[in-house]
């Protein structure tokens, strides 16, 4: 890799080594209780907040109250995203004059959004009206990244009280996470967005002459400020088809390099407010390094593949050199103002976290770039996940990583205290096995169907990458696309909206319930035989855990579909 | 049709959660001993001058 590849990841490090631990701990004050900064300019928005929807602030909620709130705001709020879709053509700020959605596409799409996954089976600029972006879609941006942010709290929460069987309010955390953290976010980046060119305006598409003669259509709509939040809330869902490889979303180098710290920020500073919260600050670390060694693992390996040259790319004559107009490697897909190398660490972080957007086509990396990207999904966004939702990922396998631990050793596992037993345990095989089971199950019916069949574009390994990404990236909220697969069909609508479901749904409640179970638990003192989990031995075991789980569940699936592409590709078969 | 079976989708799934959220109670058991204050070790009291 070059020098300036280099240069862009240590950017990016010491950007959130100064900015993550910061928000942490701005993080932690927001949920611990008590007084917390902003209280002057949030309290009176949110106290009216409050007063309009009858919620009480003081109101403590049992987990399964918890848990009831978080599904009966997803289910009202789906509906009426829904209805929006498919009514969007009899309503307002619709210059470009679009109808609503088909049915499947419009579940495909409401769910996408709920789920904080943003997969997008149409183009934002030729589909969705603006009302339906602003009032629709970046709602949705908000408050699904702030129900990871409460169930992740929730689970925090879990661990650090004692014989109670309440676990906070939902309706708080929702509210306190939209209005004291992403909020402010988004106000200030939106308005950076702007500065460098990123579209912000009430227009509809216009068509103009280009210097050549030609003719181009310009599509307008408010971008800016849809854009923060697709990537400080990691929603990944741009309001064009070509998301941020398009120039009025990501002009240029600055806008594209301030989109990735956006999308690591939130999620690298939950684990700093965590250890604050339970009083530890090395259990946040031991949290935060095992993410940031698998996020930057995949990134520079992603990056390592598309920089170096391409075999399939050389057999056909290309040139692959750097030079004054390519950043040289692998170029097929990629916007030559921001290189492969660039592509690389945007796409490590975006399917490291739970975004989704993309500077560079995923369809055109190489084989085992493709299969990086693809692995980084299926780690189940803990690297570092979504808002809230990398925190409790990568508990949960803290907490099977503690009892693998105890069985070694012969001893009850503790994790801060509490008593890890076979309660616990289920929830987090049920927790590991949910999404895995959908992402295998649909994606063997896709290659087995004839229905299916039809939507994939490419035979061979790279078709069955195709639609094993499909089903990862809609299963674990990720939301990017490999593309060369038609997904806008009744069967990809309907099964990728279940597994979305499922990917979001069948995670938090589990997580909810062992919150529930270890909050009424009284933490035991530590004694000889406690595993130390705030220490190096328990980094390695937590990140050997992750990469063991996900590998031994997914191996032959990547070895039938990238690796046997790259191996075709390599040796010319 | 497609709005009943996509609303219909949408009302089985969440009756399914509301459903797997019982389930998980079940796992968990409806322990409610925390509810009983624990004794607390008496504070060691100065002895009356």
């Amino acid at each position: 890799m070059s020098s300036a590849a280099w240069a862009q990841v240590a950017i990016v490090v010491v950007a959130l080594a100064v900015a993550a631990p910061l928000l942490g701990r701005y993080l932690a004050r927001v949920y611990g209780g008590g007084a917390a900064p902003g209280d002057r300019i949030f309290g009176p928005v949110e106290r009216l907040i409050y007063r309009v929807c009858g919620i009480d602030p003081e109101g403590e909620q049992h987990w399964k109250v918890y848990a009831y709130s978080l599904l009966a705001f997803s289910f009202v709020s789906l509906l009426i995203l829904y209805a929006q879709v498919r009514l969007q053509g009899h309503l307002p700020l619709n210059p470009d004059h679009f109808k609503g959605m088909p049915p499947v596409l419009a579940f495909n799409t409401a769910v996408s959004f709920l789920t904080n996954t943003n997969w997008q089976n149409y183009a934002g600029e030729s589909t969705a009206a603006q009302l339906t972006q602003m009032a629709g879609f970046a709602f949705h941006n908000f408050v699904s990244a702030a129900a990871g942010a409460a169930v992740g709290v929730a689970l925090v929460r879990g661990l650090i009280r004692r014989r109670t069987g309440n676990l906070g309010n939902f309706w708080v955390d929702l509210t306190r996470t939209c209005t004291r953290v992403l909020l402010p976010i988004a106000i200030v980046g939106a308005l950076f967005f702007v500065s460098q060119g990123v579209v912000q305006n009430f227009h509809a598409a216009r068509t103009v002459t280009t210097v050549e003669g030609a003719t181009q259509t310009l599509p307008g709509g408010p971008v800016a400020s849809q854009e923060v939040i697709k990537e400080a809330g990691q929603n990944g869902g741009g309001p064009y088809n070509a998301n941020s490889s398009h120039p009025f979303e990501n002009p240029n180098p600055l806008s594209n390099g301030v989109q990735i710290f956006l999308i690591l920020l939130i999620p690298f500073s939950f684990p700093f407010a965590y250890g604050r919260m339970v009083g530890d600050r090395k259990q946040g670390y031991v949290v935060v390094a095992t993410m940031f060694v698998l996020w930057l693992g995949t990134s520079l390996a992603i990056m390592a593949f598309e920089t170096a040259p391409s075999p399939v790319l050389a057999q056909a004559g290309a040139s692959q050199a750097a030079t004054a107009t390519q950043s040289g490697g692998n170029m097929e897909g990629k916007e030559v103002r921001f290189g492969a190398a660039s592509c690389g660490l945007f796409a490590g972080s975006t399917t490291g976290t739970s975004t989704g957007a993309v500077n560079c086509a995923h369809d055109s990396l190489t084989p085992l770039a493709g299969g990086a990207v693809l692995l980084n999904i299926m780690f189940g966004e803990v690297d570092p996940g979504g808002t809230g939702s990398g925190l409790y990922g990568m508990l949960v396998f803290a907490l099977l990583a503690v009892f693998i631990a105890g069985l070694m050793v012969g001893r009850t596992p503790e994790y801060l205290g509490k008593k890890i037993q076979a309660a616990e345990m289920k929830l987090v095989v049920v927790y590991i096995l949910a999404v895995p089971l959908a992402i295998l199950t649909f994606s063997a019916a896709s290659v087995l169907l004839k229905a299916a069949l039809g939507s994939i574009f490419n035979p061979g390994p790279h078709g069955l990458s195709e639609v094993v990404y499909a089903f990862t990236s809609q299963a674990n909220n990720n939301g990017s696309a490999f593309a060369g697969l038609n997904g806008n069909t009744t069967w990809y609508n309907i099964t990728g909206g279940i597994a979305m479901l499922i990917g979001r749904f069948f995670l938090m409640i589990p997580v909810l319930a062992i919150a529930g179970s270890l909050a009424r638990k009284q933490p035991v003192p530590p004694s000889a035989g406690t595993f130390p989990t705030g220490s190096k031995l328990f980094f390695g075991l937590l990140l050997g855990v992750v990469i063991l789980v996900v590998g031994l569940t997914y191996f032959p699936v990547l070895a039938l579909g990238p690796i046997v592409e790259h191996l075709v590709g390599h040796f010319h078969l | 049709m497609g709005d009943l079976l996509s609303i219909g989708i949408m009302v089985a799934f969440f009756a399914l959660a509301a459903a797997f959220v019982a389930a998980c109670e079940r796992i968990i058991g409806t322990d409610t001993s925390y509810e009983t204050p624990v004794e607390e070790a008496a504070e060691p009291q100065e002895a009356a001058a």
